[in-house]
């Protein structure tokens, strides 16, 4: 497989009924608008980081 | 500068991409104090064989905090960083008195805006949270991840005080506060540490009750020297299978898939050509380091669960700037990406979208070095396997 997000798939996630996918198609249709790789956030956290998230970690941004 | 040979991690950069990587950090781990209220069995600061917490400052000092400031900010104007992100981290970041958050967000936007827009989370176990710090946190926009396990018998299992007291009780009067107006403003989000000796979907719909904006599940820290709880060998699939009974059950129930589970849907997003935001997946490179309450920089907190001294760099936001930082080996290897990989993994039709698994996780004593697989591997290949059996990718 290749990382590419291919625009006729994201067509077909849009419309898709699972909260899921038209979840994830939010995300990747701004992704090909910024058209910039962003990095990793920790873990450790869950308030959502703009950049790659630290595991540990769930608090935002 | 540091130079490649001086640190045990054996690996081969690729020239090209080790030479033109971009210098780049856009989130930093503040560990305001290093201390916690709770000694939790699984917990990568206190309970895997470090002691460094022991010789630390408990809390950071407004000095070094300044200098870290200082070094943000070079390295932000340097390289055009538009966004920095800064996540207050323990030990517990609520034992922290009130004022010292006022002074810490005013200061780092005095000192960064407007070139660079920052913004703050914290991660906390939630038993200190208090109806003042709710409104404190909402009126400095600081957002607020909570840490609980599950019900009760599942969550004091392993979340207790270091007297062996249970913390369930304590943690669900500060749950409840983010229910309220101001606490949902700041809400990021549940983190459960994975006990796979609890029904997965028993601990989601507990946790679902209180329709979180977000939960993830974490594998427990270890190392292919100290496999975690639950995991009785590497071929060991029990994580795996948790996991699959979790994302089924979520997945095909339209009222629960509306809580996004981070790890399942940063697979999905990989799945379909997304980048992720999340450092335990995929193989972009990760912008993201830890500054200890002394101005010691880590590479990750939650390495030194791989072995006591992993974390240690040698660095510190006094001596050296975050080019330098970005430029030494550990930090490089989480961002050279495939090259930081081993052949098992190169050749595996996942390794996109796993990335070869979280770094912490990839450590073998036997050679001293981080250039292996995680040792959630098996349980990875098995989820991500069925999570593209269920999409058709």
């Amino acid at each position: 497989m290749t990382k590419k997000i291919d625009q006729n798939v994201l067509a077909e996630l849009e419309e898709s009924k699972n909260e899921v996918l038209k979840r994830v198609s939010e995300k990747l249709k701004s992704q090909l608008q910024e058209g910039v790789v962003v990095c990793g956030s920790h873990s450790s956290h869950s308030s959502s980081p703009a950049g790659r998230t630290h595991s540990s970690s769930t608090s935002g941004h | 500068m540091t130079k490649l040979g001086e640190y045990n991690t054996p690996f081969k950069p690729s020239p090209g991409n080790y030479y033109l990587m971009t210098h780049l950090i856009d989130s930093l781990l503040v560990k305001v104090h290093s201390r916690c209220n709770l000694m939790c069995d699984y917990c990568y600061e206190y309970n895997s064989g470090n002691t460094s917490w022991r010789s630390k400052p408990k809390e950071m000092s407004k000095d070094v905090y300044e200098q870290m400031l200082v070094r943000v900010k070079e390295h932000c104007d340097c390289h055009q960083v538009k966004e920095m992100f800064f996540s207050f981290h323990g030990g517990e970041p609520l034992l922290r008195q009130p004022d010292w958050y006022r002074y810490a967000i005013t200061k780092a936007r005095t000192v960064l805006e407007p070139n660079t827009s920052v913004s703050f989370g914290m991660q906390s176990n939630g038993t200190l949270l208090t109806m003042e710090w709710v409104e404190l946190l909402h009126e400095l926009n600081i957002g607020y991840g909570i840490s609980i396990d599950g019900p009760k018998e599942t969550h004091d299992k392993y979340r207790v005080h270091s007297n062996g007291d249970p913390s369930f009780d304590l943690t669900m009067d500060g749950l409840r506060l983010l229910l309220t107006p101001k606490g949902r403003s700041i809400w990021g989000g549940v983190l459960s540490v994975i006990d796979v000796d609890s029904d997965p979907v028993e601990v989601f719909e507990f946790l679902a009750q209180f329709n979180p904006p977000s939960i993830d599940f974490l594998e427990p820290h270890g190392s292919w020297g100290d496999l975690p709880s639950g995991k009785t060998s590497y071929q060991d699939l029990t994580y795996g299978q948790w996991l699959i009974r979790l994302f089924n059950f979520w997945f095909d129930h339209p009222d629960y898939s509306k809580i996004p589970i981070r790890k399942f849907d940063e697979i999905i997003e990989h799945c379909y050509g997304g980048r992720g935001s999340l450092e335990s997946l995929g193989l972009e490179p990760v912008t993201l380091v830890t500054v200890a309450t002394d101005g010691m920089v880590e590479s990750v907190d939650c390495i030194k669960a791989a072995h006591p001294n992993a974390h240690y760099l040698g660095m510190n936001i006094y001596e050296n700037t975050f080019d330098d930082i970005v430029d030494h080996p550990m930090i490089k290897l989480r961002q050279i990406g495939m090259d930081a990989l081993d052949q098992v993994c190169k050749n595996c039709e996942h390794v996109l979208i796993c990335g070869g698994g979280y770094f912490a996780h990839r450590y073998d004593p036997s050679d001293d070095s981080f250039s292996h697989r995680t040792i959630y591997c098996e349980d990875l290949k098995l989820l991500i396997g069925h999570i593209r059996r269920r999409l058709g990718r």
